[in-house]
């Protein structure tokens, strides 16, 4: 059996498992062949290419077995917490009370990939009057409709304000469907005015502190309706626990992406580094596992740069990708085409950064919120990534647009004319829907183009 | 004077003419002359029509934004970098049923007024906002009276271009308010349009916001033998601020900060402004809750206002079938026309637009629909 790193098909895996058994890996429960998550229905994963270290495969059954964690802690009593839209600090709120499991419903946007729509939710979305023009986030409805995903949650937890409309119009949507949401407020960041009392967020850009302000007293409310939800206290001692075990996932995630990102071979695949960034957002609904996943991964990662091993060809073009694909295809069709993945800025940037220790939990968790990229100018956002552009040495840079989400149209040329103008590199858009093979060929045309044009750039 | 101009409901004309400015509340124009922003996939045509209507001859001299939807958010950065025009982006809080929601919109409006400051205006005494808003609040009160002589259209374009056109600034110091009594709604029934006779299939006409060209729509079901009875849109009679609705007894008001008067306890329903020539406690106050509080929109979470009032408003008018204006793009007015399937009695069309003009397929639906009710 070969260690070498490289990127295998599901079939391959199979194999690939059962010598890894006989080996003697060890598993946690969740563990088993990939491939049953194919019988399973998740049909997409037949179309992958995978890292074929254990560390993969460990985050790979993670992922796919959040949906029975969630109906087992339910089944134990636990209270579900269902967190919408604010990507990252909820959760971190949430699993600092004992017995409590939170989930993003959001994820449900890449169920139509993963199960190639045979679950059907992008239908029922229709049947809903929330159709193809909506963000493929709309799954989200389908599957809260269908019952078949998660159990019904105790609390549902949704920031609204400056966020996307097609989210805010969904979840409301949920609400009138008998599925009571509780609503927060997050105001539209903005520079502060010359002499306004400001404060630099954890994300680098910088706020007045009276958004902070506004911030922390909704998530003081937020607060309240989690301390509802689970019938025990929440004090600032359990919160600031919360805050340090998330910043210890947070710190094993940053050195992760530094290490993949600026290693002279890429060691990991863009695929898996999308997904190990997600675990980030809300722990895949276990956040001590998460850890042990993402410390995992770490490793062998470690064990890869550190022997100068990788998964693609050396002269890879390394690319910088913003905004997360509906289709998880679109990660490997990158590397096909001669990319590799060198950056990212998937929408939730404030759920990577850490969370700051030196002012209360409560405070502190306000300014990681109101740092979200999407809640501030488009300007903030392109100007964080072409720092990020710049810390990772990326040649070429792609932005991915999200079919009907409200912020795309607008937001995409600002972030194209400023990454063009302030790094000088190519950026290129695209646009992938959950299942892209009818545009494969336009989009493997586009990123090959991008591809020619950087290699061009380094003579 | 200097011109502040803005699309939204929730921009109060009353506080911009309080500064001593021309407010102009824009009905955009779907040909607006020379574009500043072209169509792109997923733009929403209102929002593209906004930005090139903001950007047309004669230029504000300052634009009003708000958040009220995330396309408009975003539209707000992209006209400020290729306008030239200083913008400013109001933060509408989404929330409505918090105290801090209100203090949230309160404070944007002290802050859209260093703004104006900052453009030159002078800042409003208590008495001059106070007497605005008398002066709004009267041209509002003579517009709903003259419905009936109107005619749906033109009682659906006053609405929608009520702080338009220069009478209703009513700045104090200008002597504005008998132009606002002598303006031409003063005698309703001596406008050109005549009320159509009351025959064919009563329509309502809900929904998003109109360009110029989708009044249009009132001729088009006219033509088709139908006609509009109710009129409850973006920017219309709809998402007019009801001082008189501030609610000020029921638990939910009792949560919300109230602002007592040291003089005369706290302010009678309706606001001190309202009845009393008197300098009000605090008119900014009542004005702020009045346009948080009892303007709907799509983006109110939750959305109950909305749709209590557009059930309330169909049930009264009755109309035979309902003309759900939206336009492609625009998710908030999108996701509710099912639900207001669900609740209506009657059937409802989903007017779709784009940003030109109705179409000839549109008409056609318009007249299909019309033909099933008669």
């Amino acid at each position: 059996m070969t260690d070498a790193p490289e990127q295998i098909t599901l079939a391959e895996w199979d194999g690939r498992y059962a010598r890894l058994r006989s080996a003697g890996l060890a598993e946690p429960a969740y563990g088993g062949p990939l491939g049953r998550h194919l019988a399973g229905g998740d049909t997409r994963l037949d179309k992958l290419l995978y890292d074929n270290s254990a560390a993969a495969l460990r985050l790979w059954n993670f992922l796919l077995s959040e949906a029975d964690r969630l109906f087992a802690a339910g089944q134990a009593g636990k209270t579900i917490v269902a967190a919408m839209k604010d990507l990252g600090t909820v959760p971190v709120m949430a699993c600092a009370l004992p017995d409590v499991v939170a989930f993003y419903p959001d994820g449900a946007w890449w169920i139509p990939c993963i199960m190639e729509h045979g679950a059907g939710l992008l239908a029922r979305a229709d049947a809903l009057g929330i159709d193809e023009s909506f963000c493929p986030v709309r799954a989200m409805l389908g599957a809260f409709a269908s019952g078949a995903h998660w159990p019904e949650p105790d609390v549902l937890i949704c920031s609204v304000g400056a966020v996307c409309d097609d989210f805010s119009a969904i979840a409301q949507r949920l609400d009138g469907l008998g599925h009571p949401v509780f609503w927060w407020e997050m105001p539209a960041r903005r520079r502060p005015d010359p002499g306004e009392p400001a404060v630099r967020l954890p994300t680098g850009f910088t706020a007045p502190q009276s958004q902070v302000d506004v911030v922390r007293g909704e998530l003081q409310r937020v607060r309240g309706a989690l301390e509802t939800a689970a019938d025990k206290p929440l004090d600032d001692a359990a919160l600031a626990r919360g805050v340090r075990e998330a910043n210890a996932i947070r710190r094993v995630l940053a050195e992760l992406r530094r290490l993949v990102f600026t290693a002279a071979r890429c060691p990991l695949g863009a695929l898996e580094m999308m997904i190990a960034e997600m675990l980030a957002i809300h722990f895949c609904s276990d956040r001590d596992e998460a850890h042990r996943v993402l410390g995992d991964l770490l490793a062998e990662v470690r064990r890869r740069v550190d022997a100068g091993r990788g998964i693609l060809p050396a002269d890879a073009v390394r690319v910088f990708w913003v905004n997360p694909v509906a289709d998880l295809r679109a990660m490997n069709l990158l590397e096909r085409c001669g990319g590799r993945l060198c950056g990212t800025e998937l929408l939730f940037s404030h759920a990577l950064d850490e969370i700051p220790t030196d002012v209360g939990p409560a405070e502190a968790l306000a300014r990681t919120a109101l740092g979200d990229p999407m809640v501030g100018p488009a300007a903030d956002r392109a100007e964080r990534v072409c720092r990020d552009i710049r810390r990772f040495a990326a040649e070429a840079v792609v932005v991915s647009r999200i079919p009907g989400a409200s912020h795309c149209a607008l937001e995409g040329k600002v972030m194209h004319d400023m990454i063009a103008e302030k790094v000088h590199l190519p950026v290129v858009q695209i646009e992938v829907p959950p299942l892209s093979d009818p545009i494969a060929a336009k989009l493997r045309t586009r990123l090959e183009a991008l591809v020619e044009v950087a290699r061009g750039q380094r003579r | 004077m200097p011109t502040v101009a803005a699309t939204c409901p929730y921009v109060p004309g009353e506080w911009i003419a309080a500064h001593g400015l021309r407010f102009r509340r824009v009905v955009p124009s779907a040909g607006s002359g020379r574009e500043l922003v072209g169509a792109a996939a997923g733009l929403c045509p209102y929002a593209r029509a906004s930005m090139n209507s903001l950007a047309a001859e004669p230029r504000p001299d300052a634009a009003v934004f708000t958040t009220a939807c995330d396309q408009m958010r975003r539209a707000a950065e992209v006209f400020a970098g290729l306008a030239g025009v200083p913008t400013f982006l109001m933060n509408v809080p989404s929330t409505w049923q918090t105290p801090s929601s209100l203090d949230l919109y309160t404070d944007e409006l002290r802050r859209l007024g260093r703004f104006l400051v900052d453009l030159g205006a002078a800042a409003p005494t208590p008495d001059d906002l106070a007497r605005v808003m008398r002066n709004y609040d009267a041209a509002r009160a003579r517009l709903r009276a003259a419905r009936e002589t109107l005619g749906p259209r033109h009682y659906a374009e006053a609405w929608a271009r009520l702080d338009a056109s220069g009478p209703w600034h009513g700045h104090p110091a200008r002597g504005t308010l008998q132009d606002a009594v002598n303006g031409p709604l003063a005698n309703p029934g001596q406008e050109a349009h005549a009320t159509p006779p009351a025959r064919g299939a009563g329509l309502a006409l809900i929904g998003g916001p109109m360009l110029d060209v989708h009044f249009d729509l009132f001729d088009l079901v006219e033509r088709f033998g139908g006609r509009i009875v109710l009129t409850a849109v973006e920017g219309g009679e709809l998402t007019a601020p009801d001082f008189s609705a501030v609610p000020r007894s029921s638990a939910q008001q009792r949560a919300m900060p109230q602002h007592p008067c040291p003089d005369h306890g706290p302010p009678p329903r309706g606001g001190p402004w309202h009845r009393d020539t008197r300098a009000s406690c605090d008119p900014l106050a009542e004005l702020a809750r009045a346009y948080h509080q009892t303007v709907p929109h799509p983006s109110r979470r939750p959305n109950t206002l909305l749709h209590q009032r557009l059930r309330h408003a169909i049930e009264a008018a009755g109309p035979r079938g309902i003309l759900f204006l939206r336009y492609l793009w625009c998710d908030l007015w999108h996701a509710e026309l099912a639900r207001v399937r669900e609740w209506a009695a009657v059937p409802v069309l989903d007017v779709d637009v784009g940003d030109r003009d109705a179409g000839a397929n549109l008409a056609s639906r318009v007249q299909a629909f019309i033909e099933t009710l008669l």
